[in-house]
């Protein structure tokens, strides 16, 4: 089974660390995360604003950069299982070969991440030739071409300015930049948050299509569950720098063992059902003085004293998921 | 002050915008033709979707009188919004009429202490009152959104999470007891486990305190569950009015038909996501005739032609040739 | 704000030789008024004596020490200074805001006022206007001179953080808690303003003690009330630098750099500080 992993976080533990005009602060953001990351799967991590999946992420794709700083831990790429690499203390030419090619990173509101001043076709020059270069110039715009044409984007798309697109067109664009080289990990974060009912539609079904003819892996992060239900084959609920429960997209919304996911679940509305939702009391903690033992216990409505004192850990569940919460055991 | 049943009245609004410059301007209509009425001693919850670039929130501004229409009438209570000049009658307006913006970080001062405009708005609208009745008149208003000023008071936007600072906005715009309430995309930004609190609140007040509410998002679930009319715009037409509960579970014109089947079902093993055809910018509002033609699966060579008049049938208006034959508007 | 001096003092060098010199400035204006000798008394000390501990800066041709001299030329250029950037500060902000709040045709008229008044070169039409009242000017219809050929540039800066500010939501909020046009600018909207009003008012002051000393050097101001300007002035006239007074040069040029380059680094970090983003960086939030 350990052949199938190919991103493995063991124990992952990262803060950001501030000190301005003498004031001090650290935000505890990743608070030890093991997740294993499966090949040919579509993960999804889902929380809520603050819950340090954007972190996270970026932690995964080997991105840490000041005022994050990783305190414990390590994030393993296994592209070649015999030479597992440490992406948190890899060199810089070790991340340059596999960015791109083995892992490559779909941003948070990515439409905008396309340079305004150049043409489409140039970013893809940027960001995508130097990891094929050997390919003559001509070869390699005959590749995207045809790499664009299977995401219904015409080759006139690649003479434009990303303001002359629609949202929808240039998600789908950042979405081409991504997949080009065929990596073997494509990490979005939150890639449909901004885009309306029916491009999301139209988008994440790309995104499936895509990830079932080359047989990668996505890992997926948003707060729409909405979004996990459709498309993620495991799904691992994030809170307060804590994984609480992980588990098949079915175990999670037929049999939530946690009572953050239990609620969360239990207040998704839909269309043709009216009976009033509950809701949670309280607001997400702070992380830069979290609350003790498990970080959910003030707002737990089945909190014990023994909540406050000790953190739990994920232990496997009668639901079939795996959930950090002493009443689940 | 009038004699009307009426407590809004929007009658064949229409706003235009102009893009580009002198010579090659091209004119885009934002909101064009739109009409419909709330009724007085009847509150509504009114919900308006559309996507982005639809014109909602064009509406909804004009709506607020901060923007006039080019041509149409709205009407408040009998009082034409072109026809208020000067503090009074603008302060008036105001006193029923209150807003509630998407990002409730955005609608406070992140400068300014949040109970800042409380007490402000408490001031303006009743004024002549000792300090302790203005702070009186906050804590009320606090209380009934589930908060109160020792939570609140002195704190910044950025120290409360989003579902506080979203109720505590609320709890500013029914300070003055205004007859409607405006929300514009109002949970869109608040995470999911607090979404619910807050659509539930915007029932509590329609029921407890009879406010009348524009209820403006693209989410056809929450729209579902509190509201009790819907009008779906595209483009800057309605192109269909009606009770909720029909319209979105047997739509009638093909633009909602496409918006329902979109909308992601939270329920994993659902069919496989088709990919449907996006919108592209603004070409479609410089198209002749109805706006959707271009991406309808029942387009009529007339539809590309002349743009549908308004079939009337009870309470479901519908703006498409499909269902002519029926009085038109 | 004892903890935000502390915290300043700690991080920042710069604001660590702005204090430094903010403090010797005051220093010396406090000296100033324990002064043995009279301003413009001359020939009152030995001539010529280079810097000794008797006579910290040496003594001028003229027969004065010039420490003492310096505290009183320190004094009056600064004040000269101050003066200046508070009477412009007043202009700029009310143009600046207002122009930038109501728009339309106040927007329009205030503006073309504004651009008349950039374009005006402003060291020709100050030596002029000295050159032709030289009688009847003193330091204060300078100073409002001044101010009136120095709010221009300010008040379209401000003015142009006002228009951003316009276009943020919380402006929208302003209007309907039912606030009156000039308590949304002076509430909501200063604290945005507050940084650049204070960082261009240490500009401003600089600039207008760089025009007295300008003017005085040339001999058009009223060489007969020490300012820093005037010091270097009568030094010129005496040739001090030929002469070999040296220091009688070096005194007020020293001093000024001293003094203007600390208060350029104590703009510099205290702008940072007081900047919105920072605070809110510093408790967590985002701007």
């Amino acid at each position: 089974m350990t052949e199938d992993i190919i991103l493995r976080t063991k124990d992952l533990r990262a803060s950001y660390i501030t000190h301005i005009f003498g004031t001090d602060r650290e935000v505890k953001v990743v608070d030890g995360v093991n997740i294993a990351i499966r090949k040919n799967e579509v993960y999804g991590i889902a929380g809520e604003s603050g819950c340090g999946k954007t972190t996270l992420l970026k932690l995964i794709a080997g991105f840490c950069r000041p005022p994050l700083r990783v305190q414990e831990g390590s994030v393993e790429f296994l592209g070649d299982p015999e030479k597992p690499l440490n992406l948190l203390s890899a060199s810089d030419d070790e991340l340059y070969s596999i960015r791109w090619k083995e892992i490559s990173y779909i941003m948070q509101g990515s439409m905008n991440v396309l340079n305004p001043v150049r043409k489409i076709y140039k970013s893809f020059v940027d960001f995508a030739y130097p990891h094929m270069s050997d390919l003559s110039p001509k070869e390699f715009r005959g590749a995207v071409i045809e790499h664009i044409g299977k995401l219904r984007l015409g080759k006139e798309v690649l003479d434009s300015y990303p303001h002359e697109l629609s949202g929808g067109m240039r998600q789908r664009v950042t979405i081409g930049l991504a997949t080009l080289c065929s990596p073997h990990v494509i990490i979005a974060d939150e890639p449909t948050t901004a885009l309306d009912v029916i491009v999301q539609r139209e988008t994440l079904g790309l995104m499936k299509r895509i990830q079932g003819e080359l047989g990668n892996t996505i890992v997926l992060v948003t707060h729409d569950l909405a979004v996990h239900a459709n498309m993620a084959d495991r799904i691992a609920i994030m809170y307060a720098g804590t994984i609480v429960e992980e588990g098949a997209t079915k175990d999670i919304f037929e049999n939530p063992s946690h009572p953050y996911t239990q609620h969360l679940i239990r207040s998704l509305p839909r269309i043709g059902e009216k009976d009033r939702k509950g809701y949670l009391k309280g607001a997400p903690p702070n992380l830069a003085d979290p609350p003790s033992g498990c970080r959910f216990h003030p707002r737990c409505p089945l909190a014990q004293e023994r909540c406050a004192q000790e953190t739990p850990q994920p232990k496997p569940c009668a639901g079939g998921t795996r959930a950090a919460c002493f009443l689940a055991e | 002050m009038s004699n009307t049943t009426e407590l809004l009245s929007v009658r064949g609004a229409k706003k235009v915008f102009r893009l580009g410059g002198l010579l090659s301007g091209k004119e885009i209509i934002a909101v064009n033709q739109v009409s419909f009425s709330l009724i007085k001693d009847k509150p509504d919850i009114f919900s308006i979707i559309g996507e982005s670039g639809s014109g909602k929130s064009t509406l909804s501004r004009m709506i607020l009188r901060l923007l006039l229409p080019d041509s149409g009438f709205i009407e408040l209570d009998g009082r034409d919004v072109n026809s208020i000049k000067g503090r009074k009658q603008v302060l008036d307006y105001m006193r029923d009429v209150q807003p509630i913006f998407q990002n409730p970080f955005e609608t406070f001062n992140p400068l300014n202490r949040v109970d800042d405009f409380l007490i402000e708005t408490a001031r303006n609208y009743f004024q002549g009152e000792t300090k302790e009745q203005t702070k009186e008149r906050s804590e009320k208003a606090l209380n009934a959104v589930g908060l109160s000023l020792s939570e609140v008071g002195g704190r910044y936007p950025h120290e409360l999470s989003g579902g506080q600072l979203q109720r505590a906005s609320i709890a500013r715009a029914i300070i003055p007891n205004p007859k409607i309430l405006v929300a514009d995309e109002p949970v869109s930004m608040v995470d999911a486990s607090l979404r619910m609190s807050i659509v539930n609140l915007f029932k509590d007040l329609k029921e407890k305190m009879g406010t009348s509410i524009i209820y403006i998002t693209h989410d056809l679930a929450t729209a579902y569950y509190i509201s009790d009319r819907i009008a779906i715009i595209h483009k800057g037409f309605f192109v269909e009015q009606g009770d909720t509960g029909p319209i979105l579970t047997n739509p009638r014109h093909p633009y909602t038909r496409l918006l329902v089947e979109a909308a992601l079902d939270p329920k994993p093993g659902a069919p496989s996501l088709a990919e449907c055809e996006v919108s592209c910018g603004d070409e479609e509002y410089l198209a002749k005739g109805c706006k959707f033609a271009g991406r309808c699966p029942k387009a009529m060579d007339k539809c590309r032609k002349e743009e549908p008049p308004e079939y009337v049938d009870g309470n479901w208006k519908v703006r498409c040739y499909l269902y002519g034959g029926n009085d038109a508007r | 704000m004892r903890k935000a001096f502390a915290g300043l003092w700690k991080s920042s060098g710069s604001f660590r030789f702005g204090i430094i010199s903010v403090a010797f400035a005051l220093i010396m204006i406090i000296f100033s008024f324990f002064s043995p000798y009279k301003a413009m008394e001359s020939f009152v000390v030995t001539p010529d004596l280079p810097p000794s501990f008797q006579h910290l800066f040496g003594t001028n041709t003229r027969g004065q020490d010039l420490f003492w001299q310096m505290t009183f030329a320190l004094r009056n250029s600064l004040m000269f200074g101050v003066v200046t950037a508070i009477l412009s500060r007043i202009i700029a902000v009310w143009v600046g805001m207002y122009a930038g709040y109501k728009g339309g045709l106040f927007d329009k008229v205030a503006m073309s006022i504004n651009d008349s008044f950039v374009i005006m070169p402003v060291l020709p039409i100050l030596i002029l206007l000295n050159f032709l009242l030289r009688d009847k000017m003193n330091w204060f219809y300078m100073a409002i001179m001044m101010a009136l050929l120095g709010w221009a540039y300010d008040a379209r800066v401000i003015r142009s953080q006002v228009l951003s500010l316009k276009e943020h939501v919380f402006s929208d909020t302003a209007v309907f808690c039912g606030m009156p046009t000039r308590r949304i600018i002076f509430k909501e909207h200063m604290p945005y303003v507050l940084p650049i009003i204070f960082s261009t008012t240490i500009n401003n002051l600089l600039w207008s003690v760089g025009m007295e000393v300008t003017l005085s050097i040339l001999g058009l101001t009223n060489v007969n009330k020490a300012s820093i300007g005037v010091v270097i002035f009568w030094a010129n006239q005496h040739q001090a630098m030929i002469s070999g007074v040296w220091w009688w040069i070096a005194a007020p040029v020293v001093v000024l750099v001293f003094v203007f380059t600390g208060l350029y680094l104590l703009s510099v970090s205290l702008n940072e500080y007081i900047d919105p983003r920072t605070r809110l960086r510093m408790k967590g939030g985002v701007a």
